[in-house]
């Protein structure tokens, strides 16, 4: 008899001792997880992301952009006066600059467009950064609207020293298009 | 007065009427109030399941609300867990342990009977938590079983009554736990050893040695939790420098262990019944009783894994995802077990004995969806979805409520006195395991699919399984009636049972509940027996 008492007093304190235990987890929670790092997903294992440099303005060389554009035949006789408003301008490496196309709607219905870019000389793409363009979404217009359209970019002072002209073409489509060519 | 006549004090008949049940330290009759308590709750708990089938039978909102919606999950979870299957086993336990190792009673009969009858307060509580909020009582508890903050702490006064539910239900655990374990240690019979022990008082020992661990773990952090609410502390608020995710870390300390406290008595129960109906001793005992002391081990420390998208490190899953992996391997050891068990054996297949073998079945299916969702980035994809739902019922209602389901018909006999109706026990577990099947099964290609748990509403390409869900969840559910019928059947009488109820029963370890009468007397080995 005595021994059961004894047994069941021996065992009853395992239940208040993992009471405690789980209060003991609030601090040694917090511990443990600075010690060993592994509750900071952010610090203790991603790589850093990396931080953006502030890019210097190379005023020692210019380079010349040429805007072109090109109707699709998707919008032939649909769309007219497709075209920079600056046929060409010329800047340093690293300057920001935004300049706008105009497009115009002369049919009786509502058309929703998208424009492609293509850059020469191809290598020198990489370096063209868009900031904003009318190219990043489709651009719809109402029966009869004229659009201006805006575009800001610069260009990197990484471009190779060669290039001296980059000629920015976009072609305009209609956006019905480019599903079908998708889904080919 | 002599020694021997206040020794003789102690063995009038019970008191008659309600004193009998209320005033009881009598084993027997706290197991059959344990078992009462279950069937009754099983059937509150499975009405919300029936509610939640009916909702979701098709698209949009018919029944019920959202808030009423997950509320009805919660505590059909809570329900299910700390209601039904933990009951049952613990009404086994009181009604089989003592008999099995040839003890006259538990060990502290009177504490048995306040784990007991904590258990009906335990259980208005939480009914009462689902009724305060149609009175003004707030919002009601949404959270799911898992009791998450920030949603915990927002929730209206249903919260502090489900904490206090929580509360009661624990210490009446913690208490059969050791109560169990001290009968265990201190009266088995003279020649009892360890070794000799039936794997059903094996698999409770363990059972009741987690539960001790793990049950106090779970009252710590409600009690913050009820902290945070009212005192102001901020244990789980960020904004006060505490971390929600130390609750969760918490709550499946408690959680995964709770796994294996609802499945490790039934795995005693398998043991028991399948070298009966083999006529075969279990094959390989000891492997199985380490087998069971390694699953409960290894349980302690793979909590996390219910955690992988809460945002820890890499170093962290890595380690939770080749444990959780691990858990495979005692696991397999009991299935092949088992198996290894019935082979060769002159097998029978009453309804114990099918119930056993769709067990092995449908656990093991549990088992491969469980591997499947303890890889790291498989589970990132399938975590809160429907596979998720299926695979914890297919790892719960054959792994535990269908092991209780063979444990009873194979102990009906013993209990009551008569042989249950073999032909409508064996319509039942046919009429149940389509239903549980027809029911769960589907689940799985929804949660593949995408369908998330815990929400009322769900997109139409989901529609067709969920019909077929909802249809087997009524099959599944209508055919507990005919268990209820079952049983009430045998009580009032027919066939009566042997001694020995069934022709394979003394085979490898078995318990000394057989070396009785059925039903036994009320006060059973006052002399211990010897084992040879």
């Amino acid at each position: 008899m005595q021994s059961k008492k004894k047994l069941f007093a021996l065992i009853g304190f395992v239940p208040i001792f993992m009471f405690g235990f789980a209060f003991a987890m609030v601090p040694l929670y917090g511990w443990y997880c600075d010690v060993a790092g592994i509750n900071n997903v952010q610090s203790a294992e991603r790589e850093p992301i990396p931080s953006i440099k502030n890019i210097e303005v190379g005023h020692e060389r210019n380079i010349k952009i040429e805007f072109d554009a090109t109707l699709h035949e998707s919008v032939e006789g649909i769309v007219s006066e497709f075209r920079s408003l600056t046929p060409s301008i010329t800047l340093s490496p690293g300057d920001v600059h935004s300049l706008v196309y105009r497009v115009k709607n002369i049919s009786s219905n509502p058309l929703v467009t998208q424009a492609v870019p293509s850059i020469t000389p191809w290598w020198g793409g990489e370096h063209f950064k868009k900031i904003e363009c009318f190219c990043f979404e489709q651009q719809t217009l109402a029966p009869g609207e004229e659009k201006e359209m805006g575009l800001q970019f610069y260009v990197h002072p990484d471009i190779p020293e060669n290039i001296k002209t980059l000629t920015l073409s976009y072609t305009l489509m209609a956006a019905s298009e480019m599903t079908k060519s998708a889904s080919l | 007065m002599t020694t021997s006549a206040m020794h003789d004090d102690h063995h009038h008949e019970p008191p008659a009427g309600w004193q009998r049940w209320v005033y009881s330290t009598n084993h027997k009759d706290i197991g059959t109030m344990y078992l009462i308590f279950a069937l009754v709750m099983m059937f509150l708990g499975g009405g919300m399941a029936m509610v939640i089938r009916a909702e979701l039978f098709l698209p949009g909102l018919q029944l019920v609300q959202p808030d009423l919606f997950n509320n009805l999950v919660t505590n059909h979870a809570l329900i299910m867990v700390f209601g039904v299957v933990m009951p049952a086993a613990a009404g086994m336990a009181n009604w089989m342990i003592p008999l099995m190792i040839g003890a006259p009673d538990m060990a502290l009969p009177r504490l048995n009977n306040l784990s007991f009858w904590l258990l009906p307060m335990g259980g208005t509580l939480l009914v009462l938590s689902m009724v305060v909020p149609f009175f003004g009582g707030g919002a009601p508890v949404t959270t799911g079983w898992t009791l998450y903050p920030p949603l915990s702490t927002q929730a209206g006064m249903g919260m502090d009554l489900l904490i206090f539910t929580v509360h009661i239900l624990g210490i009446s655990s913690i208490l059969a736990s050791i109560n169990i374990i001290v009968t265990i240690v201190n009266m088995r019979a003279p020649g009892m050893s360890w070794m000799k022990l039936p794997i059903f008082v094996w698999a409770w020992m363990f059972t009741a040695i987690l539960l001790v661990l793990i049950m106090p773990v779970l009252a710590g952090a409600v009690t913050m939790l009820l902290f945070d609410r009212h005192m102001g502390t901020s244990f789980f608020d960020a904004a006060g420098g505490g971390d929600p995710v130390l609750f969760q870390h918490l709550f499946w300390f408690f959680g995964h262990p709770e796994v294996y406290v609802l499945l490790l008595p039934s795995i005693g129960v398998l043991g028991t019944v399948i070298p009966t109906f083999a006529r075969k001793p279990l094959f390989g005992y000891k492997p199985l009783v380490g087998g069971m002391a390694f699953l409960a081990t290894l349980g302690m420390v793979v909590w996390a894994h219910h955690q992988y998208t809460v945002g820890m490190s890499l170093a962290a899953t890595k380690y939770f995802m080749i444990v959780t992996i691990l858990i495979s391997v005692p696991v397999g050891l009991m299935i092949f077990s088992f198996i290894l068990t019935m082979w060769r054996g002159a097998m029978t297949f009453e309804t114990p004995m099918l119930f056993a073998i769709a067990i092995i079945v449908m656990f093991s299916f549990a088992g491969v969806t469980g591997v499947m969702l303890a890889v790291v980035p498989a589970d990132l994809q399938y975590h809160d979805t429907y596979f998720v739902v299926a695979h914890f019922h297919y790892a719960l209602i054959p792994g535990a409520l269908f092991g209780l389901y063979a444990g009873v018909f194979f102990w009906l006999p013993k209990w009551t006195g008569h042989m249950y109706d073999e032909k409508l026990g064996k319509i039942f577990f046919w009429w149940t395991t389509l239903g549980f099947n027809l029911t769960f099964f589907p689940q799985h290609f929804l949660g593949l699919a995408g369908m998330p748990r815990r929400i009322v509403d769900y997109n139409i390409q989901f529609t067709e399984f969920n019909v077929v869900s909802s249809v087997g969840g009524i099959i599944f559910g209508l055919s507990h009636i005919l268990f209820l019928y079952i049983i009430i059947k045998t009580v009032k009488g027919g066939e009566k049972a042997k001694d020995q109820s069934w022709e394979g029963a003394m085979i490898g370890t078995p318990g000394l509940e057989w070396t009785l009468t059925s039903p036994p007397p009320h006060h059973s080995f006052t002399v211990p027996p010897v084992v040879k």
